[in-house]
């Protein structure tokens, strides 16, 4: 059944694909117009690109996206060196993989420029993409957590920076106070030891409590208590005494000592003073 | 066709002669730096200005995004009076901005763009807003280099459409730049012929034009009117509506005209020059964009000897 021409793509679209989808890009460089879903008038307008220019400007777009470019965004290389390390120890094709992840639905949910909607940013873009990479996540137990904790740290990093981002955050890891940005998430104690570079090791796989916060000033990340968990999820209604006897009462302290959690908290920034 | 006498240039009523333009990225070596004690100029800029700002008469600085917020104007105030505070001599100052996006088909929000170019001319007293007609992004996403707009009749109306807009919204007039078509990075869409669309968009809105000798040159090597027959074609270009020239340096690689902006103007460009001057009597400004220099503040010695022609030339201009 053929096609209205409500159906056809319009020339920014064309374009878009053109430029960020190997796939369309592959049907336009075999000449294969009638698989690209676009007007006859459109086919003539395509003819007149040069090939290898598209080809070339394709490939910048690549290459900006992992190492940044002279603008204001660092490249995902430099938030995910782990992640990246590991593509160098597998056998991962880096090119294949972030022509897929262009291509992927969740780079279309990127935007750069807020302009025409706000979008995610790359960074978490990136993330979810990998997550849905079986190769990546099946190479080592440890793959999901290394992806999670780069993803944390350079979203929080980058929310230090940009108290009034001008994109969305779309994964529920990100938790917003009055105060702060943060995440707080579970790992295996000898993560955290590898993560702290520790002199303390955790010798066993119980999982211990670890916190990214981006506040006004400052990264600040590494393991906390249970407690301080509890009252950054709390930190609207810490001055409630309700609140303070659950607090007191589920942790087996007094008013005092979690007052001075409390203002040891603040004077991490992890808390309005 | 709307007649030539409602053209709005900027509010300048004498040659400003031979200005400077420049690309300012954060972060870089030359731009701007945020550090503890606040936002300025690097100091390599300053020791540029310190030698050279006697010979510009005006200045324009390319904008650039400082972070990833959401833009406002104040978070730029600190970096751009740390700018105009090296050259306090200047007779005029223009911003070049690159999120008008003229070219794009799209859809997208202009508000925030207006509001926010409105409050640096109002501070500043910007003379004149130019930017490069193209696609400096695609649906939320920056294009490496600025692709020329689309050479079809639905993409000069997007054009047209978007450019009205941004002249009901800004407060001082917007100069239109003729695109680049560089090799090497670059591409285009359609069959319109380049000074054929440019014509036609000048037509249609009136506004004052800015000609970059590099990008019309890149045109005229893209459709094999090289060397000789470089002069071919030109008088289809606006020129009653050409408010400034643009000249930066370029290269031809391999018979490909590339626009490299490394400062070392090439002859054909100071040919160009001196050929489109006697042709352009609303001209008033002539910008040499992106000086490259050495730490010590002075002008690459490849760059030198066309340098000093087309100050030449210009002087020469600026008397008539």
């Amino acid at each position: 059944m053929g096609k209205t021409i409500n159906e056809l793509y319009s020339l920014d679209e064309i374009l878009y694909k053109l430029l960020h989808e190997r796939s369309y890009r592959q049907l336009f460089l075999e000449d294969k117009f009638y698989e690209m879903n676009i007007s006859e008038v459109n086919i003539e307008n395509l003819k007149t690109i040069d090939r290898e220019e598209l080809m070339a400007t394709a490939k910048t777009i690549k290459s900006n996206i992992i190492s940044g470019n002279i603008d204001y965004n660092g490249g995902l290389k430099s938030a995910y060196p782990g992640v990246f390390s590991e593509f160098k120890e597998s056998s991962i094709d880096m090119d294949d993989l972030l022509y897929d992840f262009i291509e992927s639905i969740w780079f279309q949910d990127y935007k750069e420029i807020p302009f025409s909607g706000r979008g995610i940013c790359i960074e978490e873009a990136f993330y979810h993409y990998m997550l849905s990479n079986e190769n990546f996540i099946n190479r080592s137990p440890y793959n999901t957590l290394l992806l999670q904790h780069e993803f944390l740290n350079a979203i929080h990093s980058i929310l230090v920076i940009n108290k009034n981002p001008n994109f969305r955050i779309h994964s529920p890891l990100i938790i917003h106070n009055r105060s702060i940005s943060y995440s707080v998430v579970k790992y295996p104690g000898k993560i955290v030891s590898a993560l702290e570079n520790s002199l303390k090791k955790f010798e066993t796989d119980d999982e211990v409590l670890y916190v990214y916060a981006a506040t006004k000033k400052h990264l600040i990340k590494g393991q906390i208590s249970e407690l301080i968990s509890e009252i950054l999820k709390n930190e609207l209604l810490i001055h409630k005494a309700e609140i303070r006897n659950l607090l007191t009462t589920k942790f087996n302290i007094n008013e005092d000592q979690l007052n001075t959690t409390i203002l040891n908290m603040a004077k991490l920034g992890l808390l309005d003073g | 066709m709307k007649t030539k006498d409602t053209i709005k240039f900027p509010n300048i009523s004498k040659k400003l002669g031979l200005g400077m333009g420049m690309d300012l990225p954060w972060g870089q070596e030359v731009g701007f730096v945020s550090t503890n004690h606040g936002d300025s100029i690097t100091p390599k800029m300053k020791i540029f200005f310190n030698s050279y700002k006697d010979e510009f008469n005006y200045l324009f600085f390319a904008f650039q995004p400082k972070n990833r917020n959401f833009l406002k104007a104040e978070e730029y105030f600190e970096g751009y009076d740390s700018l105009f505070a090296e050259v306090p001599n200047i007779e005029a100052r223009a911003f070049h901005q690159t999120i008008l996006n003229m070219g794009a088909m799209e859809d997208y929000q202009k508000d925030q763009i207006i509001d926010f170019t409105n409050k640096i001319v109002e501070r500043y007293d910007i003379k004149w807003i130019v930017e490069d007609l193209g696609l400096w992004s695609i649906k939320g996403k920056s294009v490496p280099f600025p692709l020329p707009p689309y050479l079809t009749d639905e993409g000069l109306q997007a054009c047209i459409d978007n450019i009205n807009v941004y002249k009901e919204g800004i407060n001082v007039p917007i100069s239109v730049e003729f695109p680049g078509f560089t090799e090497g990075t670059n591409f285009f869409i359609g069959s319109m012929n380049g000074f054929d669309f440019f014509q036609k968009l000048v037509e249609e809105t009136n506004v004052p034009v800015t000609l970059d000798i590099g990008h019309i040159l890149s045109y005229q090597w893209l459709i094999g009117n090289t060397h000789e027959k470089m002069f071919d074609g030109l008088e289809k270009l606006p020129f009653d509506n050409c408010f400034e020239f643009h000249l930066s340096g370029c290269q031809i690689i391999k018979g490909k005209f590339r626009d490299l902006h490394h400062g070392i103007l090439l002859d054909e460009q100071i040919d160009l020059l001196e050929y489109l001057l006697p042709k352009c009597p609303n001209l008033k400004a002539i910008t040499y964009e992106d000086p490259q220099y050495t730490d010590e503040g002075i002008l690459i010695p490849k760059s030198q000897k066309n340098y000093q022609r087309m100050k030449e030339i210009v002087s020469k201009w600026e008397k008539q």
